[in-house]
């Protein structure tokens, strides 16, 4: 079928054209609103601000496709194929794109406000600037797999308030991200950067966090038990008020770290660096900080009762109204 | 334009073996990611050619450049120092610009706006991406950032190339304020394919820059020069202390206003066109101070009648214009349709302008109501 074709039919009032094979077809600005393009092939397809609003078009080939500035608010993209597909700068709000294959596609500056995303494969897309706010890729075990963000740049991406639990993010760049109370409940982020990201009141249960960058990244109020920082480079970051009960921070560096009234208890710190931290009213009751670097740190209001801090270097830490392992309070004189 | 060249390699080199490589690599950071960083961990992870290729796409031109780098001296305690440093970027630089003119440059030209920058332009981007097309907005930021690529093979490269963050950061350095931009983008976009589209986009974009526009005339006014009469009746805001003992990062506002506790009017810096108005000195007469009300009262009305007549005089020239040039094309018109399509064109004209016009209004509005809730929230009340 050829463009004018399809223009014609449409201008005469038809809307379904599924399965039609409109490869490489010219349709920039075309205004195709509310049409069933479902399962066309429109591989390489130049859609440049087409009007695509409430399209169908579900497990369509839109492989290499540029949908720069589309129009595609609440379309129906499930089991579309996007691969290498451009969606620079497109308006996806609402769009349905469950299971849809868009890896290493562009959605730079995209809008992808509360779009369903679900089972995406996304791995090595670039969303750098992109809008995810509310959007929901989550993890639902024997209906969605987790989202595939596999070595995604998400560099400046808006993800607050979406849902990226059980997400698959290794080394996904996500440097300056704002990641603010979105969940990212077992996510696996291992080798991640997350340098500067905003991850404030974030849900970070059970999140696989080792390996990753989060330098001068802020988790003020983040919920992040039983998380896992092992080998985690989190130097100045802010986790002052986070509650991280039983997460793991062996051999992770966080000097400088603020971890002012921060909730560690039973949390293990062995062979972590925390020189300079401010551990001020820091709960670490039966904490695990057997060779932990404490040098410099601030202690004051902490309570370490029942820690086991052997083998730990606490030369010069700064000791106020500090509950000690064994009980006693103790204050530098 | 850039040159693309094997001196790109040269050039980053040179940067790092510079005697004062670190103070080059905070500087290009500053240009590359509009804020100042000491740490030395965040720093390290940036290399010289990453931060250079950045600087290079964020700054097409010389004079843009030199423009950056003069906002940046601004904000840094060591200016003196800094002016070196920034001397020998733009030296180095010269070579990868088509452009030879690499003058040197002179501290105090204008700005720290780089400093006074919001840190993350989320909400301002979630404003815009929520309400209008976001590729549309950078076509327009674009072609008003960088005019000498529309047409061009580069321009489609070059959007691709940045984030819609990088160009609203652009933008908010280069323009002076909401009014300046709206004029420069309504242009363009009239100038477009699907123009309502992209006048659609500029409305959206405009009043979504306007409050951080706002934010940075006020932020100029308490940098630079002096308190404005306004603020000089009120009590000075509180200083934010230094972080860094060398450098002053760019959140800490370099403000440097004398105190003008209960000082009834300005000893220094009054509006330009008041200042050849009678001068009142501090702890002067309620009779001295009407007096120089109603002098005031009298020169702003002068000012604001002045500034009409030009306008309309000019409208008036202009109508004149296009009057004349509507009759010579509809001259083989018949009679009917003639007057219909002139009387069409010249309302369209007129109604254009009352849009426009329309549109300063609206935005001066936001611009007041953001200057009083910044007035009502920083400041106490004047005593």
């Amino acid at each position: 079928m050829n463009v004018e074709a399809l223009l014609k039919r449409y201008a005469e009032g038809e809307s379904n054209f599924s399965g039609e094979t409109l490869r490489g077809a010219k349709l920039r600005q075309a205004d195709l609103i509310g049409v069933d393009l479902s399962r066309c092939d429109l591989y390489g397809a130049d859609l440049v601000f087409a009007y695509l609003s409430r399209v169908n078009l579900r497990s369509a080939n839109l492989m290499k496709a540029d949908l720069s500035g589309a129009y595609l608010t609440q379309a129906d993209l499930s089991v579309t194929e996007l691969s290498d597909a451009s969606l620079h700068g497109a308006v996806l709000y609402e769009a349905d794109l469950r299971r849809s294959k868009a890896a290493f596609a562009s959605l730079l500056d995209a809008n992808l406000i509360n779009a369903d995303m679900r089972g995406i494969d996304l791995g090595g897309a670039n969303l750098r600037g992109a809008c995810l706010r509310g959007a929901n890729l989550r993890l639902e075990p024997r209906i969605y797999e987790g989202a595939n963000l596999r070595r995604a740049d998400l560099q400046n991406a808006d993800l607050s308030e979406a849902n990226l639990s059980g997400a698959d993010l290794r080394l996904a760049n996500l440097q300056g991200a704002n990641l603010r109370s979105a969940n990212l409940r077992e996510a696996d982020l291992t080798g991640a950067n997350l340098a500067g990201a905003c991850l404030e009141k974030a849900v970070l249960v059970e999140t696989n966090l080792s390996e990753t960058q989060l330098q001068s990244a802020s988790l003020k109020g983040a919920t992040s038990e039983r998380a896992n920082y092992q080998e985690a480079d989190l130097t100045g970051v802010d986790l002052s008020s986070a509650g991280l009960t039983e997460a793991k921070f062996g051999k992770a560096t966080l000097r400088r770290a603020n971890l002012f009234q921060a909730r560690l208890n039973k949390a293990d710190l062995s062979r972590a660096s925390l020189r300079e931290a401010n551990l001020t009213g820091a709960q670490l009751i039966e904490a695990y900080m057997a060779r932990a670097d404490l040098r410099g740190a601030n202690l004051t209001d902490a309570v370490l009762a029942k820690a086991e801090v052997s083998g730990a270097n606490l030369t010069q830490v700064k000791l106020n109204n500090t509950t000690m392992p064994d009980g006693r309070v103790r204050s530098q004189d | 334009m850039v040159a693309v060249t094997s001196t790109f390699d040269a050039t980053a080199h040179q940067l790092e073996q510079a005697p004062k490589a670190a103070r080059i690599k905070k500087v290009l950071f500053c240009l590359a990611h509009n804020r100042w960083e000491n740490d030395k961990d965040q720093l390290s992870r940036h290399s010289t050619p990453e931060l250079l290729r950045q600087v290079l796409h964020l700054w097409p031109s010389l004079d843009v450049l030199r423009q950056a780098l003069a906002a940046i001296l601004q904000t840094i305690n060591k200016p003196g120092e800094y002016t070196e440093v920034a001397n020998t970027i733009l030296q180095n630089l010269a070579g990868l610009y088509a452009e030879e003119n690499s003058a040197p440059l002179e501290v105090g030209a204008s700005g720290g706006i780089c400093a006074r920058l919001p840190k993350d332009l989320f909400s301002v981007r979630q404003a815009i991406i929520s309400q209008t097309n976001p590729l549309r907005v950078k076509i327009l930021l674009l072609q008003a950032l960088q005019p000498e690529l529309v047409g061009g093979d580069h321009f489609w490269s070059t959007l691709t190339s940045l984030e819609l963050d990088d160009l609203l950061r652009r933008t908010l350095m280069t323009f002076s304020g909401a009014i300046d931009l709206e004029g420069r983008l309504i242009a363009i976009a009239q100038g477009l394919d699907e123009a309502d589209e992209y006048i659609q986009a500029e409305g959206v974009t405009v009043e979504a820059l306007a409050p951080v526009f706002a934010q940075l005339t006020s932020a100029a006014e308490n940098s630079t020069g002096g308190p404005t009469w306004v603020e000089s009746i009120l009590p000075p805001p509180e200083l934010e202390a230094e972080d860094d003992p060398e450098d002053i990062p760019p959140e800490a506002p370099i403000v440097d206003a004398p105190a003008m506790v209960g000082q009834a009017l300005p000893s220094q810096s009054p509006p330009p066109a008041l200042a050849a108005g009678p001068v009142v000195p501090p702890g002067a007469r309620i009779s001295d101070l009407l007096k120089y009300e109603l002098y005031m009262e009298g020169d702003i009305k002068q000012l604001v009648e002045t500034a009409s007549s030009h306008v309309v005089t000019y409208m008036e020239t202009t109508f004149h214009d296009l009057e004349d040039a509507l009759e010579q094309r509809l001259q083989y018109i018949d009679n009917s349709e003639h007057l219909n399509l002139k009387y069409q064109t010249l309302r369209g004209f007129v109604s254009h302008i009352q849009g426009v016009a329309g549109r300063f209004m609206d935005i001066l509005g936001r611009l007041e109501a953001a200057d009083r809730q910044r007035l009502t929230t920083s400041d106490p009340p004047a005593r």
